[in-house]
């Protein structure tokens, strides 16, 4: 034999039948998440060696089935059509044995080799059922491998399974379901006509491609339509499902559903003896109170707040090592390099741009966990239900909620792909349109700096909390706005599987955390990193003379003016004059284009190029409090820009991306963002001065 | 017959039909839900939003796709 034979292995399986904590089993850490080529679904890889196999293991979106109504269905059996994997392994929730198997129906009919992981059987042993595995293997024509994926019981057996099919020692039948006579008699109907072309015989398999066309499926029909027995399938299909439908007055496609229930209940039958009649078990007591009318949303908003107070609790330590080590690198730099150009360019360009993003990583990644927490225990799912009535008035999606909450103090660009769990393109678009007005993990400092300066303390907090509910607020008029005039049409109708809770496993719950963290720190690698530096080029540069004649301070001052940041600013400044800013502002906005906590480093540089004693920079809170260009309300008024207006460019670009690379929705955002925050900010600086808050300047 | 939306806790039907759009009916037979198919109401008021325990699965449905799901009583 020679030493590692390359192989493909699919993982197939209905959601929420543990197959990602089989998947994160088979491959452990090493993962890698990518996409499926031109549609945005998420494809994750992993390889595993056993024996003399290296196993590159797909994870394929969770499905119920293979029809043509998805992005996800469609992308699975294309793959398993198309790559043609070696061993598909359908992970099936055992104690949900006859729901799972509708899936295996079809992707039998596949004629790749298969090997059936049965998960959850802790639970169907709970459940008091007992299933004969040999008995259900040969019914199935199916190796089978019964398993506990939380408890990683039954890895070593899976891999085994999988490199006997391989080595061909574990035979493996096909068994074709019976769609009894007057369907079958269309079948045959058909593959005579399919057969007649070996191209379309040799890339479809014969049994799957003449059920999916009586199916109705449209995306093969289409497919078919291009071959050269084209036109005589489609004949051939309107005579069969016209004689179905009048023999049965039912559609074809009603009757093959029911013959693969049918097919599924008798071999359910045959090797599983159900345990006592299923009492009322812990979930839906739990479900009792938690999808109570009265008490749903209570309980949703403290899972919320626990959510935010989780975070901020956890995260702040760390969050002030992280801090601090900046800072001393900082330092530790500016004392080896000399002073000029060098050290100002390493020192506040470099580390003070990474070191922006940085920081907020921890509390970022604290969040994603306890957002894990919820999802991966079963309660995200009652939240989308939950909530799906407030929201669908809004022409939101139950769903939509989670993105959402992805963006709120943690990033707007895992929130953004977290959009891909709603299946309508409509809902999708607006979610994705209304959550960069969240206040993502990179827009706290903003507040924080700005609060802090202009309010005293207790009334931050409330003023903080008030934005939080001032995010929201836009976000669902923005959505209501958008329903009502741009994306018209019903919002897609609320059908989800609540799966049991389970208590989730650290590993699934870090893997998960780090996934979307991951995206999150990119920034920090790319984007962030580069943008300050154009920044604090865009400050520096041209340097202006030095005149003689006028003191340190005016020269700064005419240094910050001249260079290309400060002339851009003084560009926007009419623009943003009426809304209480003036060009140094403009510069933070401009600059916080690139992300959103750079406009704290941008008013950084601001003041401490132009303050006079460099040795003891004031601390920025003082010295935006006594400059006597601010007040209160121009504070409020520029946060209120900031919490609107444009997203930050890592959240546009995947924005653009996943939006099906759409230029239009993309200049779209930028429009609608931006014009609501300038009419916001607008409203409330000129509606405060009226009422006297402005105070003079 | 009746709607699926009108349906209260612990009722205990049988599936009829539902209306609307191919992709809905799709997937509401890919979830298991084929004409005769016996549905538990785990959780109703009798005013939309429902869950339902189909082939031993727990499934929610919005208000307006209950509305569209015709039943009889099992």
């Amino acid at each position: 034999m020679n030493k590692n034979k390359k192989i493909t292995v699919a993982l197939a399986g209905n959601p929420n039948c543990g197959k990602s904590t089989i998947f994160n089993n088979l491959t452990g850490s090493r993962q890698h998440v990518g996409n499926y080529p031109g549609v945005t679904v998420e494809k994750k890889e992993g390889i595993v060696r056993y024996q003399d196999y290296e196993i590159n293991v797909v994870d394929l979106p969770g499905t119920y089935s293979l029809s043509a109504y998805s992005e996800d269905e469609i992308v699975a059996r294309n793959f398993i059509l198309e790559d043609k994997p070696d061993v598909v392994i359908h992970v099936i929730d055992s104690s949900n044995l006859e729901r799972n198997l509708y899936l295996f129906t079809q992707l039998n009919e596949l004629d790749v080799p298969i090997v059936l992981a049965m998960n959850m059987s802790d639970i169907v042993k709970k459940k008091g059922h007992v299933i004969n595995y040999d008995e259900l293997s040969i019914l199935l024509g199916k190796p089978i491998v019964s398993m506990t994926g939380s408890e990683n019981k039954g890895t070593d057996q899976l891999l085994e399974a999988v490199a006997g099919v391989c080595d061909r020692k574990i035979k493996i039948e096909q068994v074709y379901i019976d769609y009894g006579q007057e369907i079958d008699e269309q079948l045959c109907a058909l593959k005579e006509i399919i057969s007649k072309d070996e191209k379309l015989l040799s890339r479809y398999p014969l049994q799957w491609l003449s059920v999916k066309l009586l199916e109705n499926d449209f995306a093969i029909i289409d497919e078919v339509k291009k071959f050269s027995v084209g036109q005589e399938i489609l004949d051939c299909l309107e005579k069969g499902q016209g004689h179905i439908r009048q023999h049965f007055s039912d559609d074809p496609e009603v009757l093959i559903a029911d013959r693969r229930y049918g097919f599924i209940s008798g071999a359910c039958t045959q090797a599983m003896k159900l345990g006592a009649e299923e009492r009322h078990d812990i979930s839906d007591r739990i479900d009792k109170v938690i999808l109570n009318r009265v008490l749903g949303l209570p309980i949703f908003a403290v899972v919320m707040y626990s959510i935010f107070k989780f975070t901020f609790t956890f995260s702040e330590p760390v969050v002030k090592f992280f801090e601090t080590f900046f800072e001393w690198t900082g330092t530790l730099v500016s004392s080896f390099v000399p002073e000029g150009l060098i050290q100002s360019f390493l020192v506040d360009g470099v580390i003070g741009g990474v070191g922006g993003v940085l920081g907020f990583f921890p509390l970022v990644l604290f969040m994603f966990f306890a957002i894990a927490f919820f999802e991966d225990s079963g309660y995200m799912a009652r939240a989308a239900f939950v909530m799906d009535k407030f929201m669908s008035k809004f022409g939101l999606h139950g769903k939509s909620f989670l993105p959402m909450m992805i963006a709120t103090n943690g990033c707007a660009v895992p929130g953004i792909m977290a959009t891909r769990t709603l299946e309508s393109k409509r809902d999708r678009l607006i979610t994705m349109m209304v959550t960069p007005f969240m206040i993502c993990g990179a827009k706290l400092p903003i507040f924080a700096l700005f609060i802090g300066a202009f309010f005293p303390v207790k009334q931050g907090a409330n003023i903080m909390f008030l934005m939080y509910i001032l995010s929201v607020a836009i976000a669902f008029v923005s959505a209501w706005v958008l329903k009502r005039f741009v994306f018209k049409g019903e919002t897609a109708h609320f059908v989800m599987e609540l799966p049991p809770y389970r208590v989730p496993t650290i590993k699934g719950l870090l893997l998960k955390m780090w996934e979307r963290g991951w995206l999150y720190l990119k920034k920090a690698g790319s984007v962030v990193f580069l943008i300050s530096i154009i920044i604090w080029a865009g400050f520096t540069f041209p340097e202006s003379k030095a005149d003689p004649n006028i003191d340190f301070k005016a020269s700064r001052t005419s240094q910050m003016e001249q260079s290309f940041a400060g002339r851009l600013g003084k560009f926007v400044e009419p623009a943003i004059q009426p809304i209480g800013m003036d060009w140094r502002s403009g510069v933070a906005l401009i600059a916080g284009v690139a992300a959103k906590e750079v406009v704290v480093s941008t008013f950084g540089t601001i003041y401490s190029l132009g303050e006079v004693d460099v040795d003891h920079p004031d601390s920025l809170k003082t010295a935006l409090q006594k400059d006597p260009a601010w007040n209160p309300l121009k504070a409020i008024s520029f946060l209120m820009f900031c919490l609107i207006y444009l997203p930050c460019v890592v959240a546009m670009s995947v924005f653009y991306r996943e939006s099906g690379s759409s230029a239009k929705w993309t200049l779209f955002l930028i429009f609608w963002t931006t014009t609501m925050a300038w009419i916001f900010s607008f409203v409330v600086y000129q509606v405060g001065q009226i009422l006297g808050f402005g105070g003079i300047g | 017959m009746t709607r699926l939306s009108q349906a209260k806790t612990g009722a205990e039907l049988i599936f009829i039909s539902v209306g609307g759009g191919m992709g809905i009916v799709r997937r509401l037979t890919d979830m298991g839900l084929v004409p005769g198919e016996k549905i538990k109401v785990l959780h109703g008021s009798g005013q939309g939003q429902v869950t339902v325990s189909i082939k031993g699965s727990k499934i929610a449905l919005g208000y307006g796709i209950a509305q569209k799901i015709a039943v009889r009583l099992a």
